[in-house]
């Protein structure tokens, strides 16, 4: 059987039987796919390791390429974060990360550049970034290389830039108060102007970002109703972020 | 799989329903009730449907009881001052096993899962909290699973806890596979009881 290796992110685990574990991995080069970990839960294996929730290991895979089930032969862990994972907030929008991988990804859909993205996305938690400027920001990427993003700029119906727009999920887009004076989500200029410096933004950056109380509120709903809109539900991470997000 | 059909098929699809028996095994497990007395069968049907009935969930830790109180809540000899909390109510089974642990225990029915869309009101949290406000319990000993959930739930619940002024311990680690407390062995669980370490 061929086997391939490819670094991976432990998305979500599942108990498959008695002994075996199923494992859905965010590849590098092939996207979301699963894989089965076998006699995991019995044995102290050295796979075990490998394949904790929201590790990074570079992974040996067998199995052709399309294949539904790969059999997770060999790992050898790159980076747990372990940082990330004693610090609640940042484990809250970490869930929610992976929730976005899991569910609007296609399995095989190489996607190397949000692989990136999410890699880095660990990395800063883990290294106590504000959990939710990077949360925001991944969010906000995601939603960008997936194709999902809105324009922010400009009403689309007028194609003015005033100081106070709203977001419409019906229509995916921004109008001026002119155009639409009740509903939909406000943005303020200061928040618009904020979400496109995190589009600009190298991620080395973000450190020195600060998010205020009310540009987070907004960008917060408008993420929010853009993932419902795709996603067709809210997200399930949400009642374990809300509980966690104020926890220090 | 349809060389079974009518009646024994139906029983087979039932048996091979419950966990860890596969197709081949509740094949086994039907021709061998085939086999036995009208009695013999009988005797497991009640038993089955007695448990159903009676068995219900502790009112004071969720773990399994035939009355209000499980036999654990009930036995005066008990030390009320620790409190072990536990996934699941098999995790009970494991820890009472090692004959070491002398406290009572909490069940949270699950663990905090978020992208099962299990946060902390779908546990036995809050029931959890109500009894330690009662006063009696100086240690809460935290043996959710060792993977990043379990691990979650333990900093969650010592958030909470610490306030209280209760000491908030989690087992060692070095249990095996993933650190499900089901597949460790008794010396195993011992150890890990005896080197628990207070969360910071
Ligand atoms: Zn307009
Ligand atoms: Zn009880």
């Amino acid at each position: 059987m061929p086997t391939l290796r490819t670094p991976a992110l432990v998305l979500r685990a599942y108990d498959f039987s008695e002994a075996d574990r199923v494992i859905v991995l965010f590849t590098q080069t092939l996207g979301k796919v699963k894989g089965v970990a076998k006699g995991v839960r019995r044995t102290a294996s050295r796979l075990n390791g490998c394949l904790g929730w929201l590790s990074r290991a570079e992974l040996q895979l067998a199995g052709r390429e399309n294949q539904d089930l790969f059999r997770i032969t060999q790992g050898q862990l790159l980076q747990s974060y372990p940082h990330l994972k004693e610090n609640l907030p940042a484990l809250g929008r970490a869930a929610r990360m992976a929730e976005l991988l899991f569910s609007l990804t296609h399995d095989h859909q190489p996607l190397p550049e949000i692989f990136e993205l999410a890699e880095t996305s660990l990395s800063l938690w883990d290294a106590g970034t504000d959990p939710n400027m990077v949360g925001t920001w991944f969010e906000w990427m995601f939603l960008d290389r997936m194709g999902y993003r809105p324009q922010v700029e400009v009403c689309q119906q007028c194609g003015n830039d005033t100081e106070h727009m709203s977001y419409h999920p019906e229509t995916d887009g921004i109008t001026c108060r002119a155009c639409r004076p009740h509903g939909g989500i406000v943005l303020s200029a200061g928040t618009r102007k904020m979400l496109n410096k995190l589009i600009a933004s190298h991620p080395t950056l973000l450190p020195s970002l600060r998010l205020g109380e009310d540009a987070q509120t907004q960008i917060q709903t408008l993420l929010d109703s853009i993932i419902r809109n795709h996603l067709g539900r809210p997200l399930k991470s949400d009642s374990f972020q809300r509980a966690v997000c104020d926890l220090k | 799989m349809d060389y079974f059909s009518g009646i024994l098929g139906r029983l087979i699809d039932e048996l091979g329903r419950m966990p860890g028996i596969g197709p081949k095994a509740a094949q086994r497990l039907a021709f061998f009730l085939l086999r036995q007395d009208a009695a013999v069968v009988q005797q497991l049907a009640n038993a089955m449907l007695e448990a159903k009935a009676k068995i219900r969930p502790c009112a004071d830790c969720f773990f399994l009881a035939e009355g209000e109180r499980c036999h654990i809540c009930s036995d005066p000899r008990r030390d009320a001052r620790l409190l072990c909390v536990v996934e699941d109510p098999k995790d009970v089974f494991s820890m009472e096993r090692t004959r070491e642990y002398r406290g009572l225990y909490h069940v949270l029915m699950g663990t905090l899962s978020p992208l099962d869309g299990i946060g902390p009101d779908d546990l036995k949290i809050a029931e959890l909290l109500k009894r330690l406000q009662a006063g009696h319990v100086q240690e809460v000993i935290v043996a959710t699973n060792q993977d990043v959930e379990g691990e979650a739930t333990a900093l969650y619940l010592n958030k909470l806890i610490k306030p209280l002024g209760i000491r908030v311990t989690r087992l060692a680690s070095g249990l095996p596979a993933g650190g499900d407390l089901e597949y460790a062995d008794d010396i195993t669980i011992s150890r890990a009881l005896g080197g628990r370490r207070e969360l910071e």
